[in-house]
């Protein structure tokens, strides 16, 4: 009888460990997009940039107690300064890159939402690059994604 | 009930590999979706090792000696803490309990470290489950503690009686928290390895890792000392024998490793060490346990009489060359982002550290493996004692004190000569005045004197270091001495805590050099009443008698401690006599101890009933100071890795173009 317990308690485990781990998977999820890498980029550049900034606080403390001549820490804290806007910069530069794949795709998901023949929606670029488009009524430049001129209200065409 | 706990074994011996599957694979195919369940995989490995060890709780307690565990390793009339400290008394029970605490590691690392890295999390959470499909097989398969008895004993043999005190209870506890703790920094490393993220960001997360392992291997490790001294009965707390030496190596490696990060996150440097310290940290675990469990230090042939030998063995060979062949193949991401500026810096004291403390640890493996090389490469076991390792390692040690003083003194980057006179006057005064005024007081052995020496040196530095630093703090922002001084802690937790921790240290070794070469000892056999002395005291044998407890006897003498002539206290050592096991009696020491020294008694044996009883009694100079510094290092611990309220950093936009100020 302890025996059919036993066997029981164990098929019950078995299930709810494997619904339980499976579920996951079972529930389909998304799959890497440029946007995680990117992502994964920026938290190597904040930890570099976090790690210059406790740097100089260091050199900072040390010099304060001593162990540094005026002039070996200006050198140094000069290094580590510059190496610190370095990463700023680049933080800055993969910022930039990032924002522009979201606009990328918030048109194209505008492009879907009103999507279909005969419609007068903007086009969206499909490769990589946004490419500046102008105002074929005023000439003034429109960002992606726009439906009509921002400066002249000219509806804009596919094209 | 057994049955139960069988039940879950398998279903996570399943879980496990299907872990390690989905994590390989969630790589290879970037499927967010396998990771997740990987970690979750990680869960149930926790939940249902939590509830084994329940069971063999459950059986322990409720005296099921059906179980073949619980009738070896617990009776009747165990005190209830002894029945639930049997969980780890034996080979089977401690293997569970290892996976168990593996169990709660890898479940805290997946709650609490997934957001961290995401890119490495497939690989750590394949590696963590791959070390627990290790150990649940090595359960299984080799130790199982559910196996059953064909009949069912009245009693069981009970606990061994070395084990039924509560340094006993808490050592292997504190141990096992440390060994597993490392299980995870490691499997970052090995995920950092294999899928080529080798930046330097998964370092900060690991070092506060790490830390934890550290200090709870920290008391294991001083808990077994304490132990030791108190239980064997020899005089000693540090007798270097094999299951010493194994709980040391991976203490050495791993302080290698704290120090050694500090520079990988500064400047992108020791890159390699820092991987083989974190892996050799690990590593040196696993043999640490083989080494203790398999009995292969005795023969060579002993290990191969159950079966956890050969799959430790095999698990250690591929573990080692899988490493091997990582590290090759990812040589050149590991190369340094920077060079020494100059030999007379912080960054060398550092790599001397490294050096150091991998000199200690290979002489301490060789030394502890060389019973088994000489018996596979010559015909005659050789066996290598105390002697060697204080000959060989106390040095070296004496100066890596000596590097605990200079290292704090040297700025990062370069030191010059203004800088060091600066820095290293008081320090260099201080350890002169104390090797003089060891001289005049008639010392004339060259290692106690470099050893208080150093160590006043270290202490003169840690003064300077927090008086200078005080000072800074207290010119800047105008704080009252007493709040800089806290605050010292609260801005550089690291550094500071660190400190203390080298206080520990010092204080540790001022007890190790007393104890070490100014014991003083004798020994006598006495009629009752008779005396014998030891230094300045009189200890006068006062009869024999006995006391019953739950399951032992316990057999003690009566001795009256007088000091010119009057008595100071009584002191009672005794010998157990355990009713299982009466051919293993355990002797309890009876100590007296002070600031200035430990009297430390050994009731060696009796003839007649008690008329005559003979005794070895000891004086340790300054033994307290090692346990005291125990704690203090302890405590040093708790400050470095206590969460603090960070202060919240505020970014600064540099505009494109500008350069700074320097």
């Amino acid at each position: 009888m302890l025996d059919a317990l036993v066997i029981v308690f164990a098929a019950l485990v078995a299930a709810g460990t494997f619904l339980f781990v499976l579920q996951p998977v079972l529930t389909q999820a998304v799959a890497v997009s440029d946007e995680e890498e990117t992502v994964e980029t920026l938290e190597e550049l904040y930890a570099q940039r976090d790690a210059l900034y406790r740097s100089i606080k260091e050199l900072e403390f040390d010099y304060r107690v001593g162990k540094l001549t005026d002039e070996d820490y200006q050198r140094f804290v000069g290094q580590l300064k510059r190496q610190a806007a370095d990463v700023l910069r680049r933080i800055d530069q993969v910022k930039e890159a990032q924002a522009t794949i979201r606009q990328r795709l918030e048109a194209q998901i505008q492009a879907l939402r009103h999507g279909g023949a005969g419609s007068r929606a903007a086009v969206v670029p499909e490769t990589g690059g946004v490419k500046p488009r102008f105002c074929p009524q005023c000439g003034a430049p429109v960002r992606p994604g726009d439906k009509f001129c921002s400066q002249c209200g000219a509806p804009l065409t596919v094209g | 009930m057994a049955d139960v706990g069988f039940v879950v074994l398998v279903i996570s011996f399943v879980v496990t590999l299907y872990g390690i599957l989905a994590g390989v694979l969630a790589h290879h195919w970037r499927r967010p979706d396998l990771v997740e369940s990987s970690r979750r995989a990680l869960y149930v490995f926790g939940a249902l090792m939590t509830v084994a060890v329940a069971v063999l709780w459950y059986l322990l307690l409720t005296d099921d000696f059906t179980v073949e565990y619980v009738a070896g390793h617990s009776e009747r009339a165990l005190p209830t803490l002894y029945k639930v400290a049997a969980l780890w008394g034996g080979q089977e029970g401690s293997l569970l309990f290892w996976t168990f605490i593996l169990g709660l590691y890898a479940v805290a690392a997946a709650l609490f470290l997934h957001e961290r890295h995401p890119e490495l999390n497939a690989y750590v959470y394949a590696v963590l489950h791959g070390i627990a499909f290790f150990f649940l097989a090595v359960v299984i398969f080799a130790a199982n503690p559910f196996a059953l008895l064909p009949f069912r004993p009245q009693d069981g043999n009970g606990l061994d009686p070395l084990l039924q005190n509560y340094w006993m209870v808490a050592h292997p506890v504190g141990l096992y928290l440390g060994y597993i703790g490392f299980s995870v920094p490691l499997a970052y490393a090995i995920a950092s390895l294999i899928t080529g993220n080798v930046g330097n960001t998964w370092l900060k997360t690991i070092r506060r890792w790490t830390l934890v392992p550290w200090f709870f291997l920290s008391i294991g490790i001083l808990l077994g000392s304490q132990w030791a001294y108190m239980e064997l009965g020899w005089g000693g707390y540090w007798a270097w024998d094999p299951v010493e030496n194994a709980s040391l190596l991976p203490w050495l490696t791993g302080t290698a490793f704290l120090h050694s990060i500090m520079i990988q996150e500064r400047r992108g440097m020791l890159k390699v060490w820092n991987m083989v310290l974190i892996f050799l940290t690990f590593w040196l675990t696993i043999l640490g346990t083989f080494i203790t469990r398999s009995g292969v230090i005795e023969s060579v042939h002993a290990f191969a009489i159950s079966n956890i030998g050969p799959m430790f063995l095999v698990f250690l060979a591929v573990t080692l060359l899988g490493f091997l062949y990582l590290l090759f193949s990812r040589y050149p991401l590991l190369r340094s982002e920077n060079e020494l500026d100059a030999i007379l810096s912080r960054e060398t004291t550092f790599l001397l550290n490294n050096v150091i403390f991998a000199t200690i640890a290979f002489t301490t493996l060789l030394g502890t493996t060389w019973p088994i090389l000489s018996e596979l490469f010559t015909a005659d076991k050789l066996t290598v004692s105390a002697p060697f390792f204080n000959k060989v390692n106390g040095p070296i040690m004496a100066g890596l004190i000596l590097l605990m003083a200079i290292c704090p003194l040297l700025p990062w980057r370069r030191a010059n000569w203004t800088v060091l006179k600066r820095q290293f006057l008081w320090p260099v005064v201080a350890a002169v005045l104390a090797v003089i005024l060891l001289v005049v007081l008639g010392e004339r052995r060259g290692w106690p004197i470099l050893g208080f020496g150093s160590v006043v040196m270290v202490a003169a530095t840690l003064v300077q270091e927090f008086a200078r630093g005080v000072r800074a703090r207290m010119r800047a922002t105008k704080e009252p001495p007493w709040t800089a001084f806290v605050m010292l802690f609260r801005r550089n937790q690291r550094r500071y805590g660190g400190y203390i921790v080298h206080l520990g240290v010092i204080i540790m070794a001022v007890g190790i050099i007393g104890s070490g070469f100014y014991q003083v000892d004798n020994q006598a056999a006495l009629k009752v009443g008779e005396s014998m002395t030891i230094g300045p005291y009189t200890l006068r044998y006062d009869g024999l008698a006995e006391r019953r407890r739950s399951n032992h006897a316990e057999v003690y003498a009566k001795v009256t401690l007088l000091k010119d002539g009057k008595p100071l206290a009584l002191m009672e050592p005794k010998r157990n006599i355990y009713d299982k096991r009466p051919e293993q009696p355990i002797s309890e020491v009876a100590l007296r101890f002070g600031w200035k020294e430990d009297l430390y008694l050994v009731l060696a044996g009796w003839e007649k009933g008690g008329e005559i009883a003979s005794f070895k009694a000891y004086i340790n100079p300054l033994m307290s100071w090692l346990w005291f510094g125990g704690l203090v290092l302890i405590f040093g611990a708790l400050i470095a890795m206590w969460p603090m309220p960070q202060r919240r950093r505020v970014a600064v936009r540099i505009p494109k173009g500008a350069v700074p100020q320097t």
